[in-house]
């Protein structure tokens, strides 16, 4: 046997790391830190560009990390993520079809003679319209896969794959008749960045996540039952069916509006269910809880990194992490003999 | 809502001295009151900057030949010239990608945007930063040359200097009509930005190109398409181009294409290799450059 840290230590080492590493980031950034002297550029730099960016770094990640334990825990599959359930691709699909699309579709000249909606679409049309895209895609999926005696895991995947090679099939038709601009666009969305953080966006984004952990919490013993498989679960008394729903539906609505602010950040909804449970194996009542918390830790420091690299320019995030995420993943692989303490 | 409180408070902050000060020094009142409008609406108060941080490469080449480049903190990566610009000043990205404390702590007095610069939510913090952003319009026309640089030699009290380039400016315009009146006859021109996985992405209507053609006295063979899309093999051989316009930077990869692209072979263009490359920012900037470039273009398209 080997020994597990407790739970309690567990949540509260990474708790109070979050929060030691949250207010040391906030003093680091290409402008430096002065404290003390209240210029009124550097604390505008803090309060309105750092702060919204590491709040938002934080839900990301967080929603990530979590969506990713639900993900292996539902399925069952240690290479899970919550890109299964379609609300990625569908994101990517909602926004490309935005940008591309946008000024075709006569939104923008509609809006144009009402300056105030204009400004609204503007800057809120691309999170929108992926938002909706991941929504109705994670949809179509669940009555695809929905059958008279349940939702059947396999046939969510089976059903993801369809799924997402057809938005991808979609997304890269209208990647064709894009134009430069828009496909620059599309390019920046999809390495992922966190650049654009601020208070408003944050703010739109905080109830989704706060809802889904309202939904994912409960969820936690009969994710632990499931490890023992589906029809144990039903035996020990689980309304499984229901859990099924509740898991997706919270999946869906942690990651599709992070995603359509954010672009895609890969690695970190796979590795981070992982390292976790190295440390604290596979009970998910720590899991889930500890799976945000180092979702959150490490995104922030990935975008720390992004945001230090290369002064005063920045390199997308999203492009840190698949750096970071895919050699820590193979590590992980090589650590592991048999690759039982993985699932 | 934290926003809010940042606007209300600049809103104070920008109020109160004025009052304080026409009262203590009309004449400093008098001085600090010109106030000039950018292509949004927006007003900026004219002042002495020192320190100006560039987005968009053709309002850095033309403060750059305005003689205002110790003024320049900063620039995007789309400054390609001259070409020490992106050598000696600090460049922050991507004009449509860009990070808003990256530009801020290069401590700049003003931000000269290009009206396209983005993403929106970055150009939002600049302005919340309370330091002057002044966007400047894109058009590509003769006329808005003209606009701009007279707008930027105001902006660096460098109007002697302005003025002296629009004359030089107006003059390669001059030539240029001269020129087409003295020759006549239309090239049908298909002018290819860049190949992308082995197809050429080319100019439509709505773009730089498309102007930069007609003003050259040439007839943009792919007009039905909006903005640069990539092209099809079967659309080459229908198009049939006289002359393939590209930029320097891009001309290896056009060359290797059109050399190795059966569709091309079957085109005037591609019979007699009449590929024209040059330089982009030139070519396609609407900079102080561009009516130099339109006019060796005319002179190219009449010889060929």
């Amino acid at each position: 046997m080997i020994s597990r840290p407790s739970p309690f230590m567990v949540i509260l080492t990474l708790g109070i790391l979050l929060v030691i590493s949250a207010l040391f980031v906030c003093t680091l950034g290409a402008t430096g830190f002065t404290l003390g002297k209240t210029g009124s550029l550097s604390l505008f730099v803090i309060e309105q560009i750092r702060l919204p960016r590491i709040s938002l770094a934080i839900i990301t990640g967080a929603a990530l990390g979590i969506s990713g334990a639900v993900m292996q825990g539902l399925f069952r599959n240690p290479l899970a993520d919550p890109g299964l359930i379609g609300v990625s691709s569908g994101a990517a699909l909602g926004t490309t079809v935005y940008i591309v699309l946008g000024s075709s579709l006569g939104l923008d000249t509609l809006s144009r003679h009402y300056p105030f909606l204009h400004n609204v679409m503007l800057r809120w049309m691309v999170p929108l319209s992926g938002m909706i895209g991941g929504f109705c895609t994670t949809g179509l999926l669940y009555s695809f896969a929905r059958r008279q005696e349940g939702l059947s895991t396999t046939l969510i995947i089976l059903t993801g794959i369809a799924i997402g090679s057809f938005t991808a099939a979609i997304t890269g038709i209208l990647t064709f008749r894009a134009d430069d601009t828009a496909l620059r666009d599309i390019t920046f969305w999809s390495l992922g960045s966190l650049a654009g953080a601020n208070w408003s966006g944050f703010v739109i984004l905080l109830p989704f996540f706060l809802t889904a952990l309202i939904l994912i919490f409960p969820l936690r013993d009969i994710l632990n039952a499931f490890l023992l498989g589906e029809k144990d679960a039903i035996l020990l008394g689980h309304p499984v069916e229901r859990f099924k729903k509740m898991a997706i539906l919270g999946v869906a609505l942690a990651t599709g509006p992070v995603v359509s602010f954010v672009g895609v950040i890969g690695f970190i909804g796979v590795v981070v269910p992982h390292l976790v449970r190295l440390v604290t194996g596979p009970d998910h009542r720590i899991v889930l809880p500890a799976s945000a918390l180092t979702g959150a830790l490490l995104l922030l420091w990935a975008d720390t990194a992004a945001r230090l690299i290369a002064p005063p320019a920045e390199i997308p995030v999203g492009i840190i992490t698949a750096a970071l995420g895919a050699p820590a993943f193979l590590w992980l692989l090589t650590r592991t003999q048999t690759g039982s303490a993985l699932s | 809502m934290f926003r809010g409180f940042a606007l209300n408070r600049r809103h104070f902050l920008k109020l109160a001295p004025i009052p304080v000060l026409a009262a203590l020094s009309p004449l400093a009142h008098a001085e600090n009151a010109q106030i000039i409008k950018d292509c949004r609406g927006r007003p900026v108060t004219l002042r002495p900057w020192q320190r100006i941080a560039v987005i968009g490469g053709t309002l850095t080449e033309t403060l750059y030949a305005l003689g205002a480049s110790e003024r320049i903190i900063g620039v995007d990566s789309t400054a390609t010239w001259p070409k020490s610009a992106l050598k000696e000043k600090p460049s922050f990205g991507y004009m449509r990608a860009l990070a808003p404390e990256g530009i801020l702590s290069l401590n700049p007095d003003l931000i000269l945007a290009i009206d396209d610069a983005g993403p929106i939510a970055t150009m939002d913090q600049l302005i919340a930063s309370r330091i002057p952003v002044f966007f400047i319009e894109k058009t590509p026309s003769p006329e808005a040359v003209d606009r701009r640089t007279r707008l930027l030699a105001k902006l660096v009290q460098k109007t002697n200097e302005g003025e002296q380039l629009c004359r030089e400016i107006d003059t390669s315009w001059n030539r240029l009509s001269q020129w087409r009146g003295a020759h006549t006859g239309t090239k049908k021109i298909l002018f290819i930005l860049h190949v992308a996985n082995g197809r050429p992405v080319v100019a439509g209507r709505h773009t730089a190109a498309e102007q930069i053609i007609h003003l050259a006295g040439g007839k943009l063979v792919t007009e039905e398409i909006e903005g640069y899309k990539t092209l099809n093999s079967e659309a080459i051989t229908t198009l049939q181009p006289d002359i393939i316009l590209t930029m320097t930077e891009n001309e290896q990869p056009t060359r290797q294409l059109i050399a190795h692209d059966p569709a091309f072979r079957l085109t005037p263009a591609g019979q007699k290799n009449l590929v024209i490359a040059m330089e982009g920012e030139r070519l396609l900037g609407f900079g102080p450059r561009t009516a130099d470039a339109a006019l060796e273009l005319a002179q190219i398209l009449s010889r060929a």
